[in-house]
């Protein structure tokens, strides 16, 4: 698309019409067009005939959300051009001959009601839109250019406007703007040629502003044919009031359920009233509010409510119509030139246009007559009678053999480097066809028509049913395997295919509603996620599913609401959704666990700063203050690396004294709890996160030891703090603090395992030391090491889990840890396997519930072992190599040790003695190697850490006979 | 409920337990539509009610019955600023601000003036979006029988888009830029006046009342600081600065002072609510939605 190229957007509707559920209606000042503006936010012109037949011409997009209002926006016929506005505070200006769009802006607030106005200054003539809607006051634009030029405010009670009517006045320069506010006041502008000309001035105050106990009020209209009347109408009633002191004339209730939404006079004495259903009421005034009457105003003050005036015409709602989905919006038109019709003209929510043309004469009868319809079509209705039908893009594809209706299309995807066009299609299948080819067919006329037959195409087969969404991931970027075509199903599932064998390759199923978006994620990611496409569903889940892994890395669910945008952060690894009620969370794309979940300007700010290119840091280097402040908020690790290459020396916060970003961290997350900084604040938690997100940047310069105990420290009674939180969010300040700490441990620990591993441990030796030699103690339960060992036990679980091989590498050191963190009266009691089941996957650990000693063969070929009862331990060195195995004998008169480095098996005697384990207790075992055979080398069975962990176990039949059993089933037998 | 594995392997061959299952869903389908709906239309107008009245609508001409609150700003002795509001209904109609200047220990003391009151139109936006979601529900009571679920779907998302606006015009205030504050009448609120060095904004956060205090000090035109005008923002962070009446200005120190105003709080927690409810009886109807666009391939 680079380049000079010019790029030309076609749509191919095919034989269905698109929907058009009608939410506006204007018919232009020659009765030529009719316009209307649909609730998807798209307008259609309609040409109009004056023998009133209708024939849909152009569809404009412009729009995001529902069209509220249409109106025109130019006075002269010569060029015809028509505002809309949106619910999403857009306003467009439309040229309707060509159906360009001239003119488009966006307010912050909705737009509801616009009228043209147009004021002469001389000879010059400009046209004003004066809107209302969602603010206290109505604004007046330039017709042309669409800017604010000055605002009508009210003094008294200013309120929405919801609904205005500007009279005119022929004998003076003065124009009145009448609206009524939703609390039903009435409120009076006068608009001179001086406020007309004025421009960005104080702005207009009304001139009389008074209840008129219309609440709820759809309309108030000024009757042009007597220039002396207005007429409001609410759902409950309508009346009419005097135009000259708004004194109310009459007022006529609704009937039992009917609720009207709009009215207009259509002769001096009579007016047109609609209902929110569709049907129409014509009735003639009572003499009391006709000026030319000699009883006009003879009700005033009365406060009686008037009989029903007479009813003339009735218009009822079509019986044959289709099932409407919302009430259909009905306006009153009169022609001021030829052909002079008055029309009413009703648009429902299937598309369709109805009119009838109101006669000026009452019918003969007395009783009411029904009023017929003049003319009625909907967008499907002149879809149909197309000839040739119009185009689909594989229409000659879509009706199956002995089927009526076509299947219709509902996914497409176009590959312009194969030439190719995917469509999905509601019957599941997906079919790839030559994009030129099916061009030319649909599209030109010529020899190619006579021949018969389908151009050359595949035809995928998987889904159950309707085909949501189709997505080629090389096209949008390269590093994704060029066969891979994805496609996603009312089904739920998610299927990936060999674009060029027309293979299903996998299957996802992670979703539980219909996917209704294919994502790419952007080129930054981490590499796991560049293989992975993205997928939304109705379900409110967004999966990341991996391609390569064939598997689904991450399925963030439990949105409460249907996901409006998902947005990246991929040098922080988040991933952001953007709910449709406002709502964001965030979530950490490797670990899939939810960072957060906020609502109002924090969550507006965190989407539009996934929006920014680069992060905060960049730019503006003079508040860095702000910026370490922002990039905190944000959690954004890439700002935050990128202030601390920086090298902020003057970090301007008050809290900050340190001269880089890792002693600002440390800082943060061990200062004790102060005014300034309390001991759960949100600056602290940040800080931890960002430890356990960054440790391996942090680490050479931290002091490890230092900031793993902080940790510990903050999340020593997470169980306790998290065990009353069931699911609910937000957590409370201490708990948030120990779930962020607990995550930062968990992230470090499997970052660097022997940093963890070995500082733990040295706290440990530490600690054991302290309390052999000091009589003197802090008391030891409450000391952090103490209350953090089920959090301890945790991470080490999780490392045994996670990185086993890092493990066993330091395992004296881990079952000192362990150890240190179970009670030896427990472990005595049940059993380590009981205690730690993980530990005892290892064959380099064994247990003896006899003797309750410990054996951990370790990577130098010693093997310590550990007497639960006195928690000493002692150490045996026998081998040349690491140790592959070690086994109590079931009396635990032996301990077995193998080592696959230096090919011995070697056999201990245990002193268990009843004299040695009554008598000696303190006294350490006495050990002596008894026997040591050799054995031939076990070949792991391919190279790699795992593999030599697992190579080879002992196995005690009895007391006294042992099997080597390797990897490969091969065994060896041994005797005492 | 729909089964994803199921119906992605058996749809193709349609079974005669098939045909049983689409009959009790069709039966399940007419139930949510003629019952349930109604009943969470009901729970909602009675939530959405309840919402209203704390927005306790002034009637015309009886302006005397609402509530007069007061609401004190900043009451720890570390705020360097401290106020006294009185909320009615929509409108601060009372405002006592005190400002301890740092540098001159010096307390600078503004009320509104007699003649003024303050319209927080945050506020009157939110009554009237709930106002207008109730409207939207009072048209379709017991006796409206709804005929497909596309029908349900359209009133929730008007009814929703309603909701969610109120909430979020309490939830995100107003951004703004520094001149359009100077300018903005509620400078002219105040007596004594308000000197030209500082400036006051008002505003709703979540359920919060907050008053910000900017104190300003003038740049000099020669001075080598680059300049740059700082955008639109809830709160200004001390350091923007502005250009007004061909001076600029540079903020110096911001306050920010805040009072949970406790009908508020209710009130967000209805609109919550009400959206959940929504919500939920738009995923129900979407159980749904694979049998009334079903069509036998």
């Amino acid at each position: 698309m680079s380049g000079n190229n010019l790029v030309l957007p076609i749509v191919l509707w095919g034989r269905t019409a698109p929907t058009h559920c009608i939410s506006s209606l204007l018919v232009v000042d020659d009765f030529s067009t009719i316009i209307t503006g649909c609730h998807d936010g798209q307008i259609c012109l309609w040409d109009m005939t004056p023998e009133l037949q209708i024939c849909p011409r152009a569809m404009l997009f412009g729009h995001t959300a529902s069209i509220t209002c249409l109106s025109k926006a130019s006075a002269c016929t010569d060029k015809q051009y028509i505002v809309s506005a949106s619910e999403s505070g857009e306003m467009c200006l439309w040229d309707v001959n060509d159906g360009r769009c001239i003119e488009f802006t966006k307010l912050a607030c909705a737009h509801t009601g616009i009228k043209f106005y147009q004021f002469s200054l001389g000879s010059e003539r400009e046209g004003r839109l004066l809107c209302h809607g969602h603010y206290p006051e109505i604004l007046v634009v330039d017709a042309t250019s669409l800017e604010v030029l000055y605002s009508l405010v009210s003094k008294i009670s200013p309120d929405w406007i919801s609904s205005m009517s500007i009279i005119r006045s022929h004998r003076t320069q003065e124009d009145t703007v009448v609206a009524v506010s939703v609390t039903g006041i009435l409120k009076v502008w006068i608009i001179t040629a001086e406020v007309s000309r004025m421009q960005d001035l104080d702005p207009v105050f009304e001139e009389e502003s008074k209840p008129i106990y219309c609440q709820g009020c759809h309309t108030v209209s000024f009757c042009t044919f007597t220039q002396s009347s207005l007429l409001v109408v609410c759902s409950k009633y309508w009346r009419v009031f005097d135009a000259g002191d708004y004194s109310l004339l009459c007022s006529v209730a609704s009937e039992a359920d009917q609720a009207w939404t709009g009215g207009e006079f259509i002769a001096a004495d009579k007016v047109i009233i609609w209902t929110e259903d569709g049907c129409s009421c014509i009735y003639t005034l009572p003499a009391s509010c006709l000026p030319a009457s000699e009883h006009f105003r003879s009700d005033v003050g009365k406060t009686k409510e008037a009989s029903i005036p007479p009813l003339i015409y009735s218009i009822t709602e079509r019986t044959d119509k289709q099932l409407l989905i919302c009430p259909p919006v009905t306006r009153f038109f009169y022609g001021r030139r030829e052909p002079f019709h008055k029309l009413l003209v009703q648009g429902d929510s299937a598309g369709r246009l109805s009119l009838w043309s109101v006669p000026d004469t009452c019918p003969p009868q007395s009783s009411p007559t029904e009023l017929q319809v003049s003319s009625t079509v909907s967008l499907q209705e002149a879809f149909d009678k197309l000839s040739p039908l119009s185009a689909g893009i594989i229409d000659q594809l879509s009706v199956p053999p002995g089927g009526e209706e076509p299947i219709k299309v509902t996914a497409s995807v176009y590959i312009p480097s194969q030439g190719r066009l995917v469509c999905g299609r509601e019957d599941g299948s997906i079919i790839l066809v030559p994009a030129t080819q099916t061009a030319i067919v649909q599209l030109l006329q010529g020899e190619h028509m006579l021949r018969r037959g389908w151009p050359p195409h595949r035809t995928l087969r998987g889904h159950g049913n309707k085909v949501t969404c189709v997505l080629y991931p090389h096209q949008v970027s390269p590093r994704y395997d060029q066969r891979a075509l994805v496609s996603g199903g009312v089904d739920f599932s998610v299927i990936v295919w060999d674009i060029f064998t027309g293979e299903m390759k996998h299957i996802f199923c992670v979703h539980g509603g219909e996917i209704s978006q294919l994502i790419v994620p952007p080129e930054n990611c981490s590499t796991r996620v560049q293989h992975c496409v993205c997928s939304v569903a109705s379900d409110h889940s967004v999966g990341l599913l991996s391609l390569r892994e064939r598997k689904c890395i991450m399925l963030a669910s439990r949105h409460l609401f249907p996901i409006q945008v998902i947005k990246w952060r991929p040098a922080d690894d988040y991933l952001v959704v953007g709910c449709s009620d406002g709502s964001v969370y965030v979530w950490q794309m490797d670990t899939g666990a939810l960072d957060r979940c906020v609502m109002g300007i924090t969550a507006v700010e965190i989407l539009n700063a996934c929006d920014e290119l680069a992060p905060a840091a960049v730019d503006a280097l003079s508040h860095p203050a702000v910026n370490l402040k922002q990039a905190m908020s944000r959690r954004s690790l890439a700002a935050l690396k990128n202030m601390a290459q920086h090298k902020l020396h003057t970090l301007a916060s008050n809290l900050l004294a340190a001269d880089s970003q890792d002693k600002a961290l440390t800082f943060l997350l061990l200062q004790p709890p102060s005014p300034k900084l309390p001991p759960h604040s949100t600056i602290r938690r940040t800080a931890i996160d960002l430890i356990g997100r960054g440790f391996t940047v942090w680490e050479p310069y931290m002091d490890v030891s230092a900031v793993l105990m902080g940790l510990l420290e903050l999340c020593a009674d997470a169980e306790k703090q998290l065990a009353n939180v069931t699911m609910g969010l937000p957590l409370n300040p201490p708990a948030d603090s120990a779930r962020s700490a607990r995550h930062a441990l968990s992230l470090i620990a499997t970052a660097r395992p022997p940093a963890f591993i070995t500082t733990i441990a040295r706290e440990v030796h530490r600690f054991n030391a302290a309390q052999a030699n000091s009589q003197s103690q802090q008391n030891v339960h409450t000391s952090t090491l103490a209350r953090a060992k089920t959090e301890i036990l945790r991470v080490v679980d999780i490392l045994i889990e996670k990185m086993p091989g890092d493990v066993v590498d330091l395992l004296v050191e881990v079952m000192d840890i362990i150890m240190y963190c179970i009670e030896g009266s427990l472990v005595k009691k049940k059993g380590l396997q009981e205690c730690f089941p993980a530990i005892c996957k290892f064959y380099m650990v064994g247990y003896c519930d006899r003797s309750h000693r410990i054996a951990v063969g370790a990577r130098q070929g010693s093997v310590a072992l550990y007497d639960v009862r006195t928690g000493k331990c002692q150490n045996i060195h026998g081998h040349k190599g690491p140790i592959t195995a070690v086994s109590f004998a079931p009396d635990g008169r032996y301990l077995a040790t193998y080592s696959n480095a230096d090919s011995h098996i070697s056999f201990w005697q245990m002193n268990t003695s009843l004299l040695g384990s009554i008598g000696m207790l303190n006294s350490a075992p006495q050990l002596r190697c008894i026997k040591t055979y050799q054995v031939p080398p076990v070949q792991p069975a391919s190279p790699g850490s795992q593999n030599h962990l697992k190579l080879a176990r002992l196995i005690w039949t009895s007391n006294r006979n042992v099997i080597l059993m390797a990897h490969d089933g091969k065994e060896h037998r041994f005797m005492v | 409920m729909l089964n994803p594995q199921r119906s992605l392997s058996e749809l193709p061959k349609m079974s005669a337990a098939n045909q049983v299952e689409r009959a009790v869903m069709e039966e399940e389908f007419n139930w949510l539509l003629k019952e349930e709906v109604h009943s969470v239309l009901k729970q909602l107008q009675d939530i959405l009610k309840e919402a209203s009245r704390r927005f306790s609508m002034p009637t015309t001409g009886l302006d005397g019955q609402v509530k007069q609150e007061n609401f004190i700003l900043g009451s720890t002795t570390m705020d360097q600023v401290k106020g006294v509001l009185t909320l009615q209904g929509e409108a601060l109609t009372q405002a006592d601000i005190n400002l301890k200047v740092s540098k001159s220990s010096q307390v600078l003391h503004f009320q509104f003036r007699d003649d003024k009151q303050w319209k927080l139109q945050q506020i009157q936006d939110a009554r009237n979006h709930v106002n207008q979601a109730l409207q939207l529900l009072s048209s379709r009571d017991e006796s409206y029988h709804f005929k497909t679920g596309a029908e349900v779907n359209k009133l929730m998302d008007a009814v929703m888009l309603q909701l969610t606006r109120a909430r979020n015009r309490l939830t995100t205030p107003a951004t703004m830029t520094l001149p359009e504050l100077a300018t903005s009448g509620l400078m002219k609120m105040f007596s004594p006046p308000m000197p030209g060095d500082v400036m006051v904004n008002f505003y709703i956060n979540l359920s919060k009342l907050c008053l910000a205090v900017y104190q300003l000090h003038v740049l000099q035109p020669n001075t080598t600081k680059n300049f740059k005008p700082a955008g639109s923002s809830v709160l200004h962070n001390p350091g923007s600065t502005f250009e007004l009446n061909n001076n600029r200005f540079e903020v110096s120190h911001v306050h920010k002072v805040e009072c949970v105003v406790p009908w508020l709080n209710d009130t967000l927690v209805f609109f919550t609510i009400s959206l959940q409810l929504c919500q939920q009886l738009k995923d129900k109807i979407s159980v749904f939605s694979s049998l009334w666009n079903y069509r036998p391939f």
